[in-house]
């Protein structure tokens, strides 16, 4: 089969609305405010209308370009970080980027720090490695409720010197992903003269309280954009599109990588269609009007016999599959998201709790301690066919994660020892465990019972528990696992309470950083292991390695320490870690340019597409 | 007829409080944290989160402070934010209230004329083939999902044909929609493209209204058969009609003039209450269609448990079930002035 790169292909058609390009997708921005947002679909829309002091090197996850910096420096104590803010530079509304302008954008944020928002990410290096929450953590406790010394001090912590050109950032500790989180959108540089005139926080100390935690309709930039990237904000018809047009007067003259774009971006229109329905997408784009659309895993069927060409997003090749084809296929995408099955060591049972049946060892239920014994998790982890899952679910395009830290992230081994189908080792594991039913038998012989629990409608965790319930049965029939959906809602209330005993939940990474994924997973106050009560002895040890390597500098001594924390994951059999998935990504033969990388995850950055045959 | 349709309108905001109070009470079946499930899409990083959401939004507050609350906004014309929509629930409605308007007139018009002529012609061929053709096409629409239908008619004439696209506009008309050249009198995009004198405009709109106008047709057009040739069939059968015949009129003059009047009572019954279904939205094919009206707004709200969205949406429909009927009920006094109101 010939190999070409995707922008030399011959037979491509002429590009359908050339000046356009559509995406259809699914999920609707939550606010185009980028203190505010914290979910894909409105990063979609901030990555492309406002910038970041520095920016990914076009695939690469690790490396950094400088964007509205010019360059940074690091204290040997990697305590301050100094950046040069970028001269000449214009808001899509005229306005200078200054130095003032890139402190003010942290400190509102921070102050701002909404409720389920994504600011913990900052705060954290700021003001210390247990800060969830700028009035709680911040205001309350480390300041005694006054608001005016508090945000005295986050102005101290960055700082901006106007004439000098500079920004510094004061940590409370080293923090090794730094670079990563500034990157990232809650990092995006807004103009304060700008958000003062929509009826924004001034940056007086005394005035921040007001503009703390809104919801995001009162939110002065729910609805408005003014930054300083490629496209600028047209129009925004909440649940239906996001319009986005060119910016013509884009600062960048020099592309920031060899061969990346540069000037105003090629293509003048972008539409970001909210179309949940897929047979509407799958339409759209068969009629050509969508130059990509979202295609879950349940649909590559249905597009494939669509695809000319397939490319491997590391080199650009391509080979053709199919001459009549009129789509261009990557695949194989590392996607930064993992679905482990998560033990609860101590479920909360006030009030009653049918999810653990009976709630003890009599065959018809288990006791709230039941995941306390490693020899039951070991066994549970044993017992899962993964490879089926992998085959039946991802149709073979993922690969098994190891732990919490996945395949491309400092620490993770290819080679880590980690649990395989293997219904004899289950089985006695299972004959191991000291858990005794009250007339002295053992779970071997008593059996037990108890729901799997996953949130309606997610039919790959409906899979998994399935799997884990037929092969549970095969090793012992007294084994019996229900699997059971709870809505959202019930299904939220209910892990945030302690209250499943054996559920999934998944992880999408904030930002590419093993830090990201210890934190949530084995953290005392993370997001899961929060409420899986660890031993407490492991526990301190987990949480104690969190921090050294978070406070590392040295990547090679990170690594060390996040390989440490990957192994006592496993050892201790945490969690039943399922698969790190594999990506795909169609688009129109027309469309040149695009490109993976894993910290945008699905998210596309327009800026160097362009469309014609 | 004038006190009838006074009393109507009097008893329109009771109707409407009793129904707040059961929505309000239903959603107090759920507890706090579910309902502050709408505001977080994934576990909260910050262990406190939902707990502060839950305060934010007054959801720990007692049902009666939170009835009075949004009751005393309600008063003052305020139905709260859609989370759903992303807007205030008064200009969400303003936006998609028309969309389903303009979806049911132009879906109404072939649902009735299509169904009372395919009814007379079942009736009026009473047994024969054209009889039993209609019926099993009408049924054959009726029994098919909806779905499904929809779908399939989006295969063929936009994948297929790339005719016929889903949606309200094409991307070029929405820009220029959206424009400050263009004035939006009434959301309705056809009327709105008149008004402006767009006809590229108009037939746009009305290129994207067709399938799904179709799917709706396709689905009621049974409905209206049935009650057409059953309603013909008895008429045809009355004194007068035959005396209409005994007169010497030809056969046409006795259907059209005579017969088919009359047999348009019950029609108008059911197809009032058909209009009112149609704008209170169509679930199915506005979602299959990416049309976004009442029934695709209401489903969304539902499922998210949106519960100001779903208050909103409820008080709208419920006062606009309440007129429809009387509108109803005042056209069938006018078609048959034996009917008195009182």
């Amino acid at each position: 089969m010939p190999t070409t790169a995707p922008a030399a292909t011959a037979s491509a058609p002429a590009a359908k609305n050339p000046d356009t390009f559509v995406y259809a997708t699914y999920g609707d921005p939550e606010s185009l405010d980028p203190a505010w947002e914290y979910d894909t679909a409105s990063q979609q829309v901030v990555m492309n209308v406002y910038e970041t002091l520095l920016f990914p090197k076009k695939d690469s996850a690790t490396e950094f370009v400088p964007m509205l910096a010019t360059k940074w420096d690091i204290s040997p104590d990697g305590l301050t970080y100094t950046f040069t803010i970028r001269q000449g530079v214009k808001f899509q509304q005229g306005q200078d980027l200054t130095p003032e302008d890139v402190a003010y954008s942290f400190w509102r944020g921070m102050i701002q720090d909404r409720a389920g928002g994504p600011q913990w990410i900052l705060l954290q290096p700021f003001f210390g490695l247990d800060v969830q929450s700028f009035k709680d953590d911040v205001v309350t406790k480390q300041f005694n409720g006054d608001w005016v010394k508090a945000v005295q001090a986050l102005e101290q912590l960055i700082t901006y010197d106007n004439t000098a050109g500079i920004v510094t950032m004061h940590l409370k500790q080293p923090y090794g992903p730094m670079l990563q989180i500034l990157a990232n959108t809650w990092g995006s540089i807004v103009s304060m003269p700008w958000v003062i005139q929509q009826g924004g926080w001034d940056g007086t100390p005394a005035t921040a309280e007001k503009y703390h935690d809104p919801t995001a309709e009162a939110d002065e930039l729910y609805k408005v954009m003014n930054g300083t990237g490629p496209y600028k904000l047209e129009r925004w018809a909440p649940n239906e599109e996001v319009d986005l047009v060119r910016n013509d007067n884009y600062w960048l003259k020099t592309p920031l990588w060899d061969g990346g774009p540069s000037g105003p971006a090629k293509i003048q229109r972008i539409i970001i269609k909210n179309v949940p329905e897929w047979g509407t997408r799958f339409s759209m784009f068969q009629a050509g009007d969508a130059d990509t659309v979202t295609v879950d895993q349940q649909y590559i069927t249905q597009v494939d016999p669509l695809v000319k060409e397939t490319c491997d997003y590391t080199n650009n090749q391509c080979t053709q599959v199919n001459p009549n084809g009129t789509l261009r296929l990557y695949k194989g995408l590392p996607e930064v998201i993992a679905q482990p099955i998560q033990f609860n060591e101590n479920v909360n049972v006030t009030g009653g709790n049918s999810g653990l049946g009976s709630g003890q060892l009599d065959g018809n239920g288990v006791p709230p301690n039941f995941f306390s014994d490693i020899n039951v998790r070991k066994g549970f982890s044993y017992a899962f066919d993964y490879q089926t899952y992998i085959n039946q679910v991802y149709n073979g395009e993922a690969i098994q994660a190891y732990g919490p830290i996945i395949e491309g992230e400092l620490g993770y081994d290819p080679n880590q020892a980690h649990y395989t189908y293997d219904p004899a080792k289950a089985a006695a594991a299972f004959q191991a465990s000291t858990l005794k039913s009250a007339d002295g038998k053992s779970l071997w012989d008593t059996g037990f019972y108890i729901q799997y629990v996953y949130n309606t409608g997610n039919d790959q965790r409906r899979v998994a528990g399935e799997i884990l319930k037929a092969d549970l049965a095969k090793i012992n029939p007294k084994f019996k696992v229900s699997v059971v959906d709870e809505p959202w809602p019930v299904f939220l209330k209910d892990q945030v309470a302690g209250r499943l005993g054996l559920y999934l939940l998944g992880w999408q990474e904030d930002f590419h950083d093993p830090h990201d994924w210890v934190q949530p997973f084995l953290a005392s106050g993370g997001t899961y292991a929060g409420t899986q009560s660890f031993p407490k002895d492991l526990q301190a040890q987990l949480d104690q390695l969190i921090t050294q390597g978070v406070t590392a500098s040295d990547p090679a001594t990170r690594a060390k320490i996040y390989a440490q924390l990957q192994n006592l994951s496993y050892e201790n059999a945490l969690d039943l870690w399922l698969v790190q998935p594999e990506g795909r990504y169609y688009e129109q033969l027309w469309v040149n340019g695009w490109y993976y990388n894993p910290i945008f995850g699905t998210d596309i950055y327009f800026y160097p597409l362009s469309k014609g045959s | 007829m004038w006190a009838y349709i006074g009393r109507r309108l009097l008893i329109l905001p009771v109707v409407l409080l009793g129904l707040s109070l059961l929505i309000f009470g239903m959603l107090q079946l759920l507890d706090p944290a579910e309902r502050a499930a709408l505001y977080v899409s994934s576990p909260p990083k910050n262990p406190s989160a939902l707990a502060d959401i839950i305060k934010k939004y007054g959801l720990d507050q007692p049902i009666y402070v939170q009835y009075v609350n949004w009751l005393g906004r309600v008063v003052k014309g305020n139905l709260g934010w859609s989370k759903t929509a992303g807007q205030p629930v008064i200009d969400a409605l303003k936006e998609y209230f028309p969309a389903t308007v303009e979806l049911a007139l132009w879906s109404f018009v072939p649902i009735i004329v299509g169904g009372v002529w395919l009814g007379m012609q079942a009736a009026l061929h009473h047994d024969t083939f054209i009889d039993q053709a209609a019926r099993v096409f009408s049924i054959v629409g009726y029994s098919f999902p909806t779905f499904v239908f929809g779908l399939l008619m989006l295969l063929i004439f936009y994948a297929g044909f790339h005719l016929l696209p889903p949606g309200r506009l094409s991307d070029w008309a929405t820009a220029i929609v959206y424009s400050s050249s263009f004035h939006r009198y009434t959301n309705m995009d056809t009327i709105d493209a008149l008004l402006n004198l767009r006809l590229d405009i108009f037939w746009d709109a009305l290129k994207h209204l067709f399938l799904p106008a179709l799917t709706l047709a396709y689905v009621d057009w049974a409905l209206i058969l049935r009650v057409m040739r059953s309603s013909m069939l008895e008429v045809i059968g009355q004194d007068y009609v035959r005396v209409a015949r005994a007169k010497g009129l030809s056969e046409r003059e006795v259907n059209t003039r005579h017969a088919r009047p009359n047999a348009l009572i019950p029609v108008a019954t059911v197809g009032g209450l058909l209009f009112v279904g149609l704008l209170n939205g169509a679930v199915i094919t506005e979602t299959v269609f990416n049309y976004h009206g009442m029934g695709w707004w209401a489903a969304d709200a539902a499922l998210s448990l949106d519960a100001i969205s779903v208050l909103g949406i409820a008080l709208f429909s419920g006062a606009l079930l309440i007129i429809a009927n009387l509108v109803v009920d005042v056209l069938y006094a006018y078609l048959d002035p034996r009917i008195r109101l009182s």
